[in-house]
């Protein structure tokens, strides 16, 4: 593995499922930076370098987007939809990653250009064996383009 | 109803017109020519008196000769005499003149003096002729005096006079018949306007009738009208609130989930993380709390389940009930080779229904067929079907341990047990699950059962209306090929 280990970006209003992920992403032993943001806005205005997320350092361009549906102000869907309009961020994966299992969400996400879908494991360990599948997907598997650097406006 | 009624009253009025119209016409005709007759006769017994009475006189009054002058006559003695007689005569008939006339016409006395030695009109003259060829003529004439409207009606009969010498005068009679006329033409213009009265009357109170019952016909139906207002919008208020109930009961169960997941997943780290600090007792309690949280998870999913019967449910398609319960069985695959169990299915029928909720039901069905089985004794599950009325009956049976027959309605009510947790595993959600599923397809489900012999869960579907003869058959069919089920 000699790419760069990317960064994972997470949007979840839930305190705790960011806690989790944070400790399944330890558990399963992967390298990756984990950045989140907590509602839609803040999503957007990460990956637009704007206010508190301006500085590249601190807020680096993610790899990957885990996203979860519902989320106060602007909610999974608003912003899923906005990533895939717009030319600059659309080639972001996203991986939404939500509790709702109703079927309306599941093709609404993938109709919206969502990379995959996956509903919160109700145990822990399945929480690692996400993170852990996610990570050898998305970070070994799949081969992303590397050589976009994509526009932060 | 009122056109019709009114279609009814002008038919019937014209039928009316139309018969007693003739009917009084011709009666009157027929009165008045009887009438003519009794007169006729009476002036023809007049007549003969009258000529016997006054034979002589009337011999000496006609042998004037045809020239007479009408001077001569009023100063005849006989003529004097006559015309006492006449007078006496005639005192208490209706007799209204007395003419008699010479051979050639000439009026040779009248009470009517003016017209003495005239000459009879020709027309009244040719009349009088015939008498004298056939015995007996009469006319009768309308007269409208000048004075006033009043109409007269005279009837003139004239009568030929005979001597030892031949026909030597004629004598006639007129009689005022007005009287009788009135009499019958008033008759009928009462007996019309009776009649037309008593139709009126009639139709009247057929109109009142119609107009009283047309009235509580109308106001009944406003009744009924607003009932049924009401009655749709306790409907709609009904359907409203059961949605929003089930709206509650699904996003309750939905969020009742997120800080389970989060009970459990925390659960799990501290143990993992803490466990040594735990302790056996502590980690013991951990278990069960973690238990009691799954158990939890699983009963807000069957209610979520049962929730969605309704608010998720997919429209009916056409289906072939055989393919929904061949893939249960096959899902259940693993849990038949466990308990060795036997499966018996018959052909079923093709129905409207939700395919989710169709698996879901023979899902439970089947199911709990496997699970409440004998521990000594391998479970038989049959499912098994007829039609009965345009209904499917389809029977789901096991030999399992089965539950009192008193219980047979309570099994389907949410959360209702009749095992401990230690026997059976389950959260009671199931049969009232299968009984969502089968009311939403109007149909209803009953249960049968003795303990430890068994139970049978009978569901009865209807058959879709426009259901193509063949399938009919099809079904007609299974009833033979297994006689046991009838």
């Amino acid at each position: 593995m000699n790419r760069k280990p990317i960064t994972i970006l997470m949007a979840d209003d839930d305190p705790d499922d960011r806690m989790l992920t944070g400790e399944a992403l330890e558990e399963s032993l992967l390298a990756n930076d984990l950045h989140f943001v907590e509602d839609g806005e803040e999503l957007m205005d990460y990956l637009h370098c704007r206010g508190k997320y301006s500085d590249p350092v601190s807020a680096p361009k993610p790899g990957v987007i885990l996203l979860d549906l519902n989320m106060p102000k602007k909610d999974g869907r608003e912003a899923l939809k906005e990533i895939k309009s717009d030319p600059n961020l659309k080639r972001i994966p996203i991986v939404v990653m939500t509790t709702s299992k109703v079927e309306q969400d599941i093709l609404r996400s993938y109709d919206l250009g969502a990379n995959s879908y996956i509903t919160k494991p109700v145990t822990f360990d399945g929480l690692v064996d996400v993170i852990r599948n996610l990570g050898r997907y998305w970070f070994e598997i799949v081969e992303l383009p590397q050589s976009e650097e994509y526009v932060r406006s | 109803m009122f056109k019709l009624f009114n279609y009814f009253a002008t038919i019937s009025f014209v039928a009316f017109v139309l018969i007693v119209g003739p009917y009084s016409y011709f009666f009157a005709r027929y009165i008045t020519g009887q009438m003519y007759e009794a007169q006729l006769s009476k002036n023809l017994i007049i007549s003969n008196s009258f000529v016997s009475d006054t034979a002589s006189d009337l011999k000496a009054l006609s042998r004037s000769d045809e020239s007479i002058s009408r001077v001569h006559l009023l100063k005849s003695n006989e003529f004097e005499e006559f015309r006492n007689d006449v007078a006496s005569l005639l005192k208490h008939t209706e007799t209204s003149n007395v003419r008699l006339l010479g051979l050639s016409g000439t009026i040779l006395f009248s009470l009517n003096e003016a017209e003495l030695g005239q000459k009879l009109e020709p027309a009244e003259f040719q009349l009088a002729k015939t008498a004298l060829t056939e015995g007996l003529a009469s006319q009768h004439k309308n007269i409208v005096s000048a004075s006033a409207k009043q109409k007269s009606y005279i009837l003139s009969s004239y009568m030929p006079l005979k001597g030892s010498e031949g026909q030597y005068a004629l004598l006639q009679l007129d009689s005022d018949i007005t009287p009788i006329h009135n009499r019958i033409d008033s008759f009928r213009f009462w007996f019309i306007l009776l009649t037309a009265l008593c139709a009126l009357c009639l139709y009247g109170m057929l109109c009142y009738v119609m107009q009283h019952f047309s009235s509580i016909i109308s106001r009944q139906y406003q009744e009924l009208s607003t009932v049924k207002e009401k009655l749709e919008q306790q409907t709609q208020e009904l359907k409203r609130s059961n949605e929003e109930l089930e709206l509650f009961a699904y996003t309750a169960s939905h969020d009742l989930q997120e800080p389970l997941r989060k009970v459990q997943a925390f659960g799990e780290r501290l143990a993992k993380k803490h466990g040594d600090v735990l302790g056996k007792e502590g980690l013991l309690y951990l278990e069960r709390m973690q238990d009691a949280s799954s158990r939890m998870r699983v009963l807000i999913q069957d209610l979520l389940t049962y929730s969605r019967v309704s608010t998720k449910a997919d429209p009916f398609l056409r289906l072939d009930l055989n393919l929904i319960v061949r893939d249960v069985v096959s899902d259940l695959e693993v849990r038949i080779s466990q308990t060795n169990a036997k499966v018996e299915l018959s052909n079923l029928p093709t129905i409207e229904a939700d395919p989710l909720q169709m698996r879901q039901l023979f899902q439970n069905l089947i199911g709990n067929a496997l699970k409440f089985h004998k521990p000594d004794q391998a479970p038989i599950v049959t499912v098994s079907c007829e039609t009965i009325n345009e209904k499917v009956v389809i029977t789901v049976k096991d030999n399992g341990v089965g539950f009192d027959n008193q219980y047979a309605e309570k099994v389907f009510q949410i959360f209702q047990r009749l095992h401990g947790r230690g026997e059976f595993e389950g959260t009671g959600m199931g049969l009232a699950i299968v009984r969502k599923i089968v009311e939403r397809h109007g149909g209803n489900i009953s249960a049968e059962s003795q303990e430890n012999e068994g139970a049978s869960f009978i569901i009865t579907l209807p058959l879709p209306a426009a259901l193509p003869e063949e399938h009919k058959k099809d079904i007609r069919k299974t009833q033979t090929l297994h006689p046991q089920l009838a």
